[in-house]
């Protein structure tokens, strides 16, 4: 039993179900095309909340790496590269701070859910308008960036904390052992 | 019909490379005969037209080659699942194969699952919290057992000789290279 493998097998498939989940809601509203504030925030729905499991599942060293960087690469096998500099950026500075506070907790999953959905939000943001390019609906300005912001923040928040009840009900319940 | 573990590689890999490469629709036309459930079919199909649909009215209609590709993966994981003989797996990679003949083996439940959630959703009240938590409670689990599974020691030679080549073999094989080509050649 050989630890990195059990880090590696867990991650891979946690990052692929959240790709799973998030291909369904993005190719079934086509939501990256209307416009790239959309796809952010269906992303950090169900999607979110998988992974934040993950991280909270797996508990060893450096599982929010391996996560980001399968997903990275599941993402860009599907072209859809602009949400890819976003998802390596945040995770690894997930995996920096959760070097400190650990993987499993309260204020761990709050803080993996926040700064997951504000990194990941505001480049995916930024890339997605460029990938548009001057198709887009909407201009990127500084402005819009700092209304949209505090949204992702109370999203993520939100999404880290009904995902920590689910993985208490698991503990509770026995379903995870250890 | 049952093929050998490498020939079902071969054929998914050659659909992965057209669709990666290409517009992605001539090798998710292809995959479209070899699915047996028709719910599925009839699933797809309402996906595909309303993103054309949202496509043609924002005027972006050149992004339609995403919502091909995306769904090519998913009919491709259904291809591996039905078609794949699961004893071939263990007999080409041993031990190390029972994963993943474990993995491919989960379709038919995940979608007894995802009926059951749906049919019973009105009783959840549309709650965030109550309608995800068999949801991912039921990932967790197949989690744990994807590893217990891994850890799995097997006794004896499982490695054979020589792999029979039998005639629907064949004919994937060359379904997946014509796909290959059309994509290349049409140009759609």
């Amino acid at each position: 039993m050989k630890k990195w493998v059990r880090t590696l097998l867990f991650s891979a498939i946690f990052s692929v179900a959240a790709f799973a989940v998030d291909a369904g809601f993005t190719v079934g509203l086509s939501s990256y095309a209307i416009s790239p504030i959309l796809d952010p925030f269906l992303e950090f729905t169900i999607p979110l909340m998988i992974i934040v499991i993950g991280f909270n599942v797996i508990n060893s060293r450096p599982a929010a790496l391996e996560i980001a960087l399968i997903s990275a690469l599941v993402y860009a096998a599907s072209s859809l590269l602009f949400l890819v500099p976003g998802i390596i950026i945040s995770g690894v500075i997930i995996e920096g701070f959760c070097f400190l506070i650990g993987y499993r907790g309260l204020k761990a999953s709050l803080a993996q859910g926040g700064t997951f959905a504000v990194i990941n939000g505001i480049l995916s943001f930024v890339f997605g308008a460029l990938f548009l390019g001057a198709h887009s609906i909407i201009r990127v300005t500084p402005t819009l960036i700092l209304i949209l912001t505090p949204a992702f923040l109370v999203e993520g928040i939100v999404i880290g904390s009904i995902s920590w009840k689910i993985f208490n009900y698991m503990m509770k319940s026995g379903i995870i052992k250890s | 019909m049952r093929v050998n573990f490498v020939t079902g590689i071969f054929f998914v890999s050659a659909l992965t490379a057209a669709g990666i490469l290409t517009t992605a629709v001539i090798p998710f036309l292809a995959t479209i005969p070899l699915i047996r459930r028709k719910i599925i079919i009839i699933v797809e199909i309402a996906i595909i037209s309303i993103s054309l649909l949202i496509l043609y009215y924002t005027s972006r209609f050149y992004f339609y080659p995403y919502s091909f590709r995306g769904l090519l993966y998913v009919n491709l994981y259904f291809i591996a699942s039905e078609y794949i003989d699961k004893a071939s797996i263990v007999d080409v990679l041993g031990e190390a194969g029972v994963p993943i003949a474990v993995a491919l083996s989960y379709y038919p439940y995940l979608t007894s699952i995802v009926r059951d959630v749906v049919f019973y959703s009105r009783a959840r009240k549309k709650n965030v919290f109550r309608v995800t938590l068999p949801i991912i409670v039921q990932l967790v689990k197949s989690v744990q057992d994807i590893w217990i599974t891994y850890n799995l020691k097997l006794f004896g030679n499982f490695r054979k000789d020589k792999i029979k080549i039998t005639s629907s073999e064949i004919v994937l094989l060359l379904y997946g290279f014509a796909t290959l080509c059309l994509s290349f050649l049409l140009k759609v």
